[in-house]
């Protein structure tokens, strides 16, 4: 998929299952990994057709519906307030130079960070690692950023739950199989999984957990420095 | 079912001309027509989902007020009238109901790669959508249609889907996905 000539990022080859995607589109998938599905969006013009595939699932439904009747003048409050709501026009982005491993965030992931950048609260995790938490959802699900330096293990074992990790720049390899920028890997606690950073450089990802953590391994510590045991 | 759907009689054609031409006058009586069909149809639906019958009717209100105000937003192209309806009233309902702001990709991000017109398959997929989303919506196998019906409509994590389902999990993931493989089959799967 890598002959055309766009700059940094290739069609993304590892995708966010259907049933995520599904879930984005129906409104229901938890805040941290929507984080997750809404970055590797910005990236991937395939999941954004899946996406809208479901949406228009959810379009279809609401065709489809037995209509409910609004209560008496509820229409014409409606007409009366249209008077005073001009368009809204687009509100343009102010340009963002700010890079962490020399690339510019995307948006889903800007917006849950700091204005400045360097005001970061990273934390060493392991030797080579270091971890940034920018969320916790209310089913306990976290998401964050992790940076690692190159021929890092960047092993995550001892978690109850899902574990998603979207690359955003550098990448890993997992076995035989490359993790380049944009690309996702999802795993849950009964895979076994060797990811090990890439040895040209930096390796900057988002990362997902959800469930509850054992104390070993990669991830614990990660969640340690958060959660007291 | 009908044949027809998607054609320009029917309504899916109908409102998002509607749509368009509200965008480009600003007519309240275009709005009216818009209102008229949708305003109902989102009451309803969220009432599916469990809201009470006045918050349903206060954010079908103000879902109505959004569509006034961003319908210069509405892009034809990529989706139905009925679509973009629906967007922003989950959006909203997310907003107004759980106080979360829902992540979202934007376009004008400078690091948002477009769709790619070099592989004219992939634009072709993505224009076909919503007129093959429906016809393959309506071939699902039964127990494919009841658990995306159930994610629409129950407001629930998939997890809760399966416990009422009395199904495992993955059972109801491995659904989901094959539903969505009919729904949009990828390029390359
Ligand atoms: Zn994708």
């Amino acid at each position: 998929m890598g002959s055309n000539a766009r700059p940094n990022i290739d069609m993304p080859s590892h995708h966010i299952d259907g049933d995520m995607l599904l879930a984005y589109a129906a409104g229901t998938l938890g805040q941290a990994a929507s984080i997750v599905v809404a970055t590797h969006l910005s990236y991937c013009p395939h999941c954004r057709c899946s996406v809208l595939a479901a949406e228009a699932v959810g379009g279809a439904f609401l065709d489809d519906i037995a209509p409910e009747p609004l209560a008496q003048g509820g229409a014409s409050r409606v007409m009366d307030r249209l008077e005073n709501m001009p368009a809204e026009t687009r509100k343009s982005l102010t340009e963002d130079t700010q890079t962490i491993a020399g690339t510019v965030l995307p948006r889903p992931v800007r917006a849950w960070l700091p204005q400045d950048l360097s005001t970061l609260n990273w934390s060493w995790v392991s030797p080579g690692i270091k971890y940034t938490e920018m969320l916790k959802d209310a089913n306990g699900a976290r998401v964050g950023l992790m940076l690692a330096q190159a021929n890092a293990a960047i092993s995550a074992h001892g978690h109850s739950g899902e574990e998603l990790t979207m690359v955003l720049s550098g990448g890993y390899h997992d076995g035989a199989v490359a993790f380049r920028p944009g690309d996702v890997q999802s795993v849950d606690e009964n895979t076994h999984h060797e990811p090990k950073t890439d040895d040209d450089g930096a390796c900057l990802s988002l990362i997902m957990i959800s469930g509850s953590i054992n104390p070993t391994g990669l991830i614990a510590r990660i969640f340690r420095y958060f959660t007291p045991f | 079912m009908s044949p027809e759907v998607g054609s320009p009689a029917s309504p899916l054609g109908e409102m998002s001309a509607l749509l368009v031409t509200l965008a480009a006058t600003r007519d309240k009586q275009i709005f009216a027509q818009l209102f008229a069909y949708y305003a109902p149809r989102v009451k309803a639906y969220l009432m599916r989902q469990g809201t009470d019958s006045a918050t349903a009717e206060e954010l079908a209100q103000e879902a109505m007020l959004i569509v006034w105000r961003r319908a210069d937003s509405f892009d034809p192209e990529k989706a139905s009238a009925a679509t973009w309806i629906y967007t922003v009233v989950r959006n909203l309902r997310i907003d107004a109901l759980r106080k979360l702001r829902r992540p979202e990709f934007d376009l004008d991000d400078p690091a948002f790669v477009p769709d790619l017109p070099q592989r004219p398959d992939d634009a072709l997929q993505c224009d076909q959508t919503e007129k093959r989303v429906r016809e393959a919506l309506k071939q699902l196998p039964e127990e494919q249609a009841v658990v995306v019906k159930l994610s629409f409509f129950e407001d629930k994590p998939h997890g809760e889907i399966a416990e009422q389902l009395s199904l495992p999990l993955g059972t109801v993931k491995s659904r989901l996905r094959l539903a969505m493989r009919r729904l949009q089959p990828l390029l390359g799967e």
